[in-house]
């Protein structure tokens, strides 16, 4: 299986997508990811969290105490009003730039 | 919202970042916990799992570092480590810490605690709701000071008739003798004020209530008072249960019915008033028959008026609107002779936001040229510090070079010696506020001749003016070294590494002129200190034509004197029992009475004259200024009679002749001399006193007004025919010894003469002469610190450079003893180098010595501004300590081993 390196800017909406979903620790946001991507992309695990706290530091996103499956004690983040503006933002943004790109690919094959 | 949470995470980040590095690794580690969970239950071994999840994660010092960006700590971090670093600096090096900390202390507290001064006396508003709509009122004569009193019926009319006030209160001062539950406390000062008072001021009551219009109604009632916060304090430990209390104010029963709000004692900075009552009750205050200044009829003018403009309304249109009230009042009731003695008078506006103040006037002056002297000071104790640093700087370019060249940017290096700087200034500026806190009461009682009157606790302003002051001179000091910074060349550091080859060329350079600059400037303080001190000898030393060591003063006002011709004879029956039982007492040489104080403004009364036989020129002012004495007056107040006799128990009688004493001014003026006087005379121009006034003896001169001022022509007159009444009037006693050793039973006489008489301002003349120059001794006493601060300043920033200079010079030194050269002679080069510094200072200061000396010419006495005395005096002790300064080095000049040196080489 091959797995893509992340394109420079859009962890962030992968996180924010990953969370629009209902509200997960950072190893479940890790988790989320590798599953809607099927595995396909590839996230240095660390670099998840300095993420994380940009995002919350912004506002998008906000974080609370909660216990996992495994009944230890982790920060659950969740989207706020903010946030998920943001998120249709972002996703409209992409909706239109990668439509955008798979015309000018289709284009290059003919 | 977003903006709010970016705050929040950032002052939590930066504040608490123990709890937030702590989550942060506690994500981490749940991560990886998680991850090793699920790698075992997909069948790796638990010691491989745990290694792969930590190898997954990657570094977590790198993600816990992004963490704490992420919340934008970058520049707080940064700034973090340079604080760090400096104190890290500072802290190695205690000497020059300590030096550079004291300095910069000095100069920043000498600046904030003058502040203080000028803050309060000068700039801070009155504790009063919206101050700048207060109004002065005021009444101006051409040519003479504006006085402020204005009568009751005007304080009616002003009242009914303004619309451009919107509330107008009266004032008057007066001393109370206080007792509360029976117990005699002091003398405090109070005031009688309208109804209006505390509403139209704005000023709430802190307990209970304040005065309110219905306490002030009949002339007689209204007996309740508010005390000041301070008194409630002082006086009453703040005693809750005061209100509804009983309080004897000279003798009369008051209830407290307040207590006012913290921080406001009147309208009169510097002169705080403790308790207040209604006017209305000033009958009783005053004694029998004293009603008549609450009526309709009455033209005293004693009252102070203060009023609250309506918003929008300019000071103009209240003058002019006033003006139209007051004009055809004043025509009516001071026509006729009275006018000859009042002048035309009209009304005036003046601003009231900061209150009246007698210390404002005295002081403003004097305060500015302080100012303008610490301002010195601190010039001083920066350059003082930034040659210190500079020294450093010059210690440190291997340190830098070896940062330049390890990648530090420029930028990170300037910022990092401002961070120095700036730190420094810091620590000062935190010495310099405990310098003012410390002092401030202190110099606040000099102000105030010794009362507590002024409030002088630094404020808010005091506070951001000297945080603005030690910010802006670390910044300015710091500069300098900074600068250096910028430009060093890393390699040619790094190559040279201090070792201290022979630099020609530049004996000093920046740093030589920074010294010659300290000198310059610590002349300038020390040519003011010596012209301050030497006004100071001047005024405490000049021959006032009175005794005074012996003369005891002391100002008595009998319940009652304030209306002076309804109680005449009872006035002068309790007078006159003061005197007859004061000269019988031991140790007294002579009594007498004055209504004017020596030394004082009060009770002046001037009058033109015709004299007999004197033609005056057509613009000749024959105006002359009377004193009323009881017999003996010249030598109560050892003043010495230059011919004829001294006026005398005969002289005082109802039916005896009119007789004067005149001072030899005016016997010069007009007689040609003292012998030429006697038996001479003059007649009122106003008709006043019909007969003639026969001279019948001559004064010596007195300075008896101020000790400024020489005397002009006066002429002392007895109670008995001036038709003035006795009034309040001052007790002279002349001792044999120390009139302070008398004091106690002169109380006790006194008041066996009339129980109830309040007795103030008990004082030797000279007391009132120390009193009168408060304001030229708190100058020479603080601008002789300050340039003595200065001048060692300079000296040390003198030896450093010098100091500096000769060891960098060591190869030099050796080479040349090598040759030839002696010790001797090369101890005399280098001292010729650093005197050459002192001179080129010098000079630059005596040119701006002579600028700064015009500038106070007017507060100087008995001395030129340019005198060559405090000139040369300054100059030499300059010389001498600089002298001492640089021979400490020079000296180890001559000490150099060449053997030693050249094998270094």
């Amino acid at each position: 299986m091959t797995t893509t390196e992340l394109l420079q800017g859009t962890l962030d909406l992968l996180i924010l997508k990953a969370i629009s979903l209902g509200p997960l620790h950072g190893y479940g946001v890790l988790l989320r990811i590798q599953q809607m991507s099927r595995d396909r992309l590839q996230i240095q695990q660390g670099s998840l969290y300095p993420a994380l706290y940009r995002l919350e530091h912004q506002g998008l996103i906000a974080a609370s105490w909660g216990e996992s499956d495994n009944k230890r004690r982790a920060k659950f983040y969740r989207l706020t009003a903010a946030g998920r503006r943001r998120l249709n933002a972002d996703l409209a943004y992409w909706q239109r730039l990668s439509e955008a790109i798979g015309l000018v690919i289709q284009v290059e094959a003919l | 919202m977003n903006l709010l949470s970016r705050a929040r995470s950032f002052l939590r980040a930066t504040f608490r970042p123990r709890a937030v590095e702590r989550e942060m690794d506690d994500d981490l580690a749940f991560h990886v916990a998680e991850r090793v969970d699920d790698l075992v239950s997909q069948g790796v071994p638990r010691a491989d799992a745990t290694r792969r999840a930590t190898c997954e994660l990657g570094d977590p010092a790198k993600w816990l570092l992004e963490g704490r960006e992420a919340r934008g700590t970058r520049y707080v971090d940064d700034l973090r480590a340079d604080v760090v670093y400096a104190l890290r600096w500072l802290r190695r090096s205690p000497a020059f810490t300590a030096t550079a900390v004291l300095s910069l202390g000095i100069g920043i507290g000498a600046n904030a605690a003058i502040f203080n001064l000028i803050d309060v006396v000068l700039l801070r508003a009155l504790p009063v709701q919206d101050p700048d709509r207060l109004v002065l009122l005021t009444m101006a004569t051409p040519g003479q000071e504006p006085s402020r009193g204005f009568s009751y019926p005007m304080f009616g009319a002003f009242e009914r008739d303004t619309r451009s006030l919107s509330g107008i209160v009266a004032t008057t001062p007066m001393r109370f003798g206080v007792q509360v539950d029976g117990v005699a406390d002091t003398t405090v000062s109070g005031q009688l004020v309208s109804g209006g008072y505390y509403s139209v001021l704005g000023v709430p009551a802190a307990l209970g209530r304040p005065l309110q219009p219905n306490d002030d109604a009949a002339p007689g009632t209204g007996a309740v008072a508010v005390l000041s916060y301070g008194f409630w304090q002082r006086g009453l430990g703040k005693d809750p249960s005061v209100l509804g209390r009983r309080i004897a104010l000279n003798g009369i029963a008051f209830t407290i019915v307040g207590v006012s709000a913290e921080g406001f004692s009147g309208t009169h900075v510097g002169e705080s008033v403790d308790v207040t009552v209604p006017l209305s009750i000033y009958p009783l205050m005053a004694g029998p028959g004293d009603a008549q200044r609450l009526s309709e009829s009455s033209n005293e003018l004693w009252l102070e008026l203060i009023g609250r403009r309506r918003p929008g309304v300019t000071d103009q249109q209240v003058q002019s609107e006033l003006a139209a009230v007051f004009q055809p009042l004043f025509d009516q009731w001071f026509s006729g002779p009275k006018a000859l003695r009042f002048g035309r008078r009209s009304l005036a506006v003046e601003s009231g936001s900061r209150g009246v103040s007698e210390l404002r006037r005295r002081f403003s002056r004097p305060l500015w040229v302080l100012m303008g002297a610490v301002g010195l000071v601190l010039l001083v104790s920066c350059v003082n510090v930034a040659n210190l640093l500079l020294a450093r700087a010059a210690a440190r370019g291997r340190e830098m070079a070896v940062r330049i060249s390890l990648g530090a940017t420029r930028f990170r290096l300037v910022r990092q010696l401002l961070a120095e700087s700036v730190l420094l200034a810091c620590f000062g500026g935190v010495v310099g506020l405990l310098l003012t806190t410390w002092t401030s009461g202190t110099l606040a009682a000099i102000l105030t001749d010794g009362g507590r009157t002024l409030v002088a606790h630094p404020d808010v302003r005091v506070f951001a003016f000297t945080a603005a002051v030690a910010l802006i001179t670390g910044i300015v000091f710091g500069l300098a070294p900074a600068a250096g910074v910028s430009h060093l060349d890393a390699g040619a550091a790094l190559k040279d590494g201090g070792r201290g080859a022979v630099s020609g060329g530049r004996r000093f350079g920046l740093r030589g002129i920074l010294v010659a600059t300290q000198v310059a400037v610590s002349v300038v303080l020390l040519v003011g200190a010596s012209l301050f001190v030497r006004t100071l000898w001047n005024l405490r030393t000049v021959d006032l034509g009175m005794d005074q060591e012996h003369v005891l003063t002391l100002r008595l006002e009998p319940i009652g004197s304030n209306q002076k011709r309804g109680n005449e004879p009872r006035l002068r029956l309790i007078y006159d029992r003061i005197v007859s039982r004061l000269q019988r007492m031991p140790g007294v040489r002579a009594v007498s009475l004055t209504g004017t104080t020596p030394l004082s403004d009060e009770n002046q009364f001037s009058l033109n004259i015709t004299v007999d036989g004197y033609l005056p020129a057509a613009d000749e002012s024959m105006h002359i200024r009377f004193v009323q004495v009881y017999p003996g007056y010249l030598q109560a107040l050892g003043v010495r009679l230059v011919a004829g006799r001294d006026l005398e128990a005969q002289d005082d009688r109802p039916e005896a002749p009119i007789r004067t004493v005149v001072n030899e001014a005016m016997a010069r003026r007009f007689f040609g001399g003292a012998a030429g006087a006697i038996g001479r005379g003059f007649t009122f121009s106003n008709g006043l006193l019909n007969p003639r006034i026969d001279i019948v003896g001559v004064a010596a001169d007195t300075r008896d007004r101020t000790v400024r001022e020489a005397a002009a022509p006066r002429a002392y007159l007895t109670f008995a025919r001036a038709g003035t009444g006795r009034g309040q009037m001052t007790l002279l006693v002349r001792a044999s010894g120390d009139p302070r050793a008398l004091e106690s039973t002169i109380r006790r006489l006194a008041h066996e003469a009339d129980p109830t008489m309040p007795l103030f301002e008990v004082q030797t003349v000279a007391d009132r002469v120390a009193a009168q120059t408060r304001q030229e001794q708190l100058v020479a006493l603080l601008t002789t610190l300050f340039g003595v601060v200065a001048a060692l300043l300079a000296a040390i920033g003198l030896y450093g450079v010098v100091a500096y200079t000769v060891t960098s010079r060591r190869m030099e030194f050796g080479v040349r003893l090598a040759l030839g050269a002696t010790p001797g002679r090369l101890r005399r080069l280098v001292l010729e180098d650093s005197l050459l510094l002192v001179i080129l200072g010098l000079i630059a200061g005596f040119a701006a010595s002579v600028a700064a000396a015009r500038w106070i010419a007017q507060m100087l006495f008995g001395i030129e501004p340019f005198d060559p005395l405090s000139f040369a005096a300054s100059a030499g002790m300059l010389v001498a300590v600089a002298t001492v300064a640089a021979w400490l080095p020079a000296r180890d000049a001559a000490r150099v081993d060449p053997i030693v040196v050249l094998r270094q080489v």
